[in-house]
């Protein structure tokens, strides 16, 4: 984001003031992906708070703005990683998918809130290798080299667990995306 | 890129050529000159059109989200950042202070309360002298001195030193 160098550098100089600008120009996003690993806005809150302390604390590390970014979700994925070993948190919904799948509306006719809540579950059913990646393309719209950095491994490597994320999660998705057989016209097929 | 390479998702033979040219369409990172063949390719296979879609779906409703911070979580955030604050100054002021023994430090009305009951108590096991065990102690450090049998000569200096009695003279001299 344009503009984080004066602040990191205001900020490892003791302007606290930078480090609320920093922390609100970023709370979002950090919350945002911490929501979506955990699945628990209560637990993603905190863990969005420990994230920034961390910050605060180690503000010694940070060197350049283009590193910034990756930088606090490589600490925010760290924090929900280690949170899910704590908790075991790993497929956290399990009642909730099985509830939204056994409903045979197409995805397309779907309220809003049903459509996210189901496109989540979704999200929950894939492991957290592949969920981080997803989310940091998707949702951050980071880049294959922002994601290398975040989860510390090769661009090749990310695109390949990129790819395989999305071939799970199409065939998560397609069921629900297919239009329904309307009742009874299996019906009048047979009679036909 | 041809067609002829870009069979189908489904084709285990075929699988990376497209995987990789519909996620690259789909990250924006294919060539545009490549893009009119995954295209011709989309539109002759369901399969492909199906991941396609999935992807996209997904893409769309995942942006129609808006995850904002509850006000809550802001104000614990404050409150931790607080505490946190004040345990580093602590840390900083205890590094700038002097020696332990170069320095005098206020303590506490606990502190103190503490230490007078711990006082008291080792006060309690003390061994305690009475008037009796006094005056024993007296008697054993005493000198006897004989003043009732005849002392011969002069003596210039006598001193006398409570609570026992020391007679020294500075010389002696022979009696008869």
């Amino acid at each position: 984001m344009s503009g984080d160098q004066p602040l990191i550098e205001a900020f490892q100089s003791g302007d606290e003031f930078a480090f609320v600008s920093l922390y609100n120009r970023y709370k979002g996003p950090v919350y945002a992906f911490c929501v979506k690993m955990l699945s628990d806005r209560e637990v993603a809150a905190d863990v969005m708070q420990d994230t920034f302390l961390r910050l605060y604390e180690h503000r010694d590390r940070l060197m350049k703005t283009s590193s910034f970014k990756s930088w606090l979700f490589t600490i925010a994925r760290n924090q929900c990683l280690n949170t899910m070993r704590r908790d075991r948190r790993l497929v956290g919904m399990g009642d909730h998918i099985a509830e939204l799948e056994a409903d045979s509306t197409p995805i397309q006719h779907m309220e809003k809130s049903e459509r996210i809540a189901l496109v989540g579950a979704f999200l929950m059913k894939l492991s957290p290798d592949y969920r981080e990646v997803l989310i940091l393309r998707e949702y951050q719209n980071l880049s294959y080299e922002e994601i290398a950095a975040v989860t510390r491994s090769t661009v090749s490597a990310v695109k390949s667990r990129l790819f395989k994320a999305r071939r799970k999660l199409a065939k998560l998705m397609q069921p629900v995306l297919a239009e329904p057989i309307p009742k009874g016209a299996s019906a009048r097929r047979a009679e036909a | 890129m041809t067609p002829t390479d870009l069979l189908c998702v489904a084709d285990p033979r075929t699988r990376p050529g497209i995987e990789d040219a519909l996620n690259g369409y789909l990250d924006g990172e294919l060539q545009v000159a490549e893009q009119p063949t995954l295209f011709v390719h989309l539109a002759e296979c369901a399969s492909c059109r199906g991941r396609m879609d999935s992807v996209m779906s997904f893409r769309r409703i995942a942006r129609e989200e808006y995850i904002a911070v509850p006000q809550q979580a802001d104000e614990r955030f404050m409150e931790r950042l607080a505490d946190l604050k004040e345990r580093v100054d602590k840390v900083d002021r205890a590094g700038d202070r002097e020696p332990l023994w170069q320095s005098r430090r206020s303590v506490s009305l606990g502190t103190t309360v503490f230490m007078a009951a711990c006082l008291f108590v080792l006060g309690l096991y003390l061994p305690r002298f009475t008037a009796g065990d006094a005056a024993a102690a007296i008697v054993a450090e005493q000198e006897m001195v004989d003043l009732e049998s005849p002392v011969f000569g002069v003596m210039n200096t006598v001193y006398v030193i409570t609570p026992g009695v020391t007679v020294e003279s500075a010389r002696l001299i022979e009696g008869p």
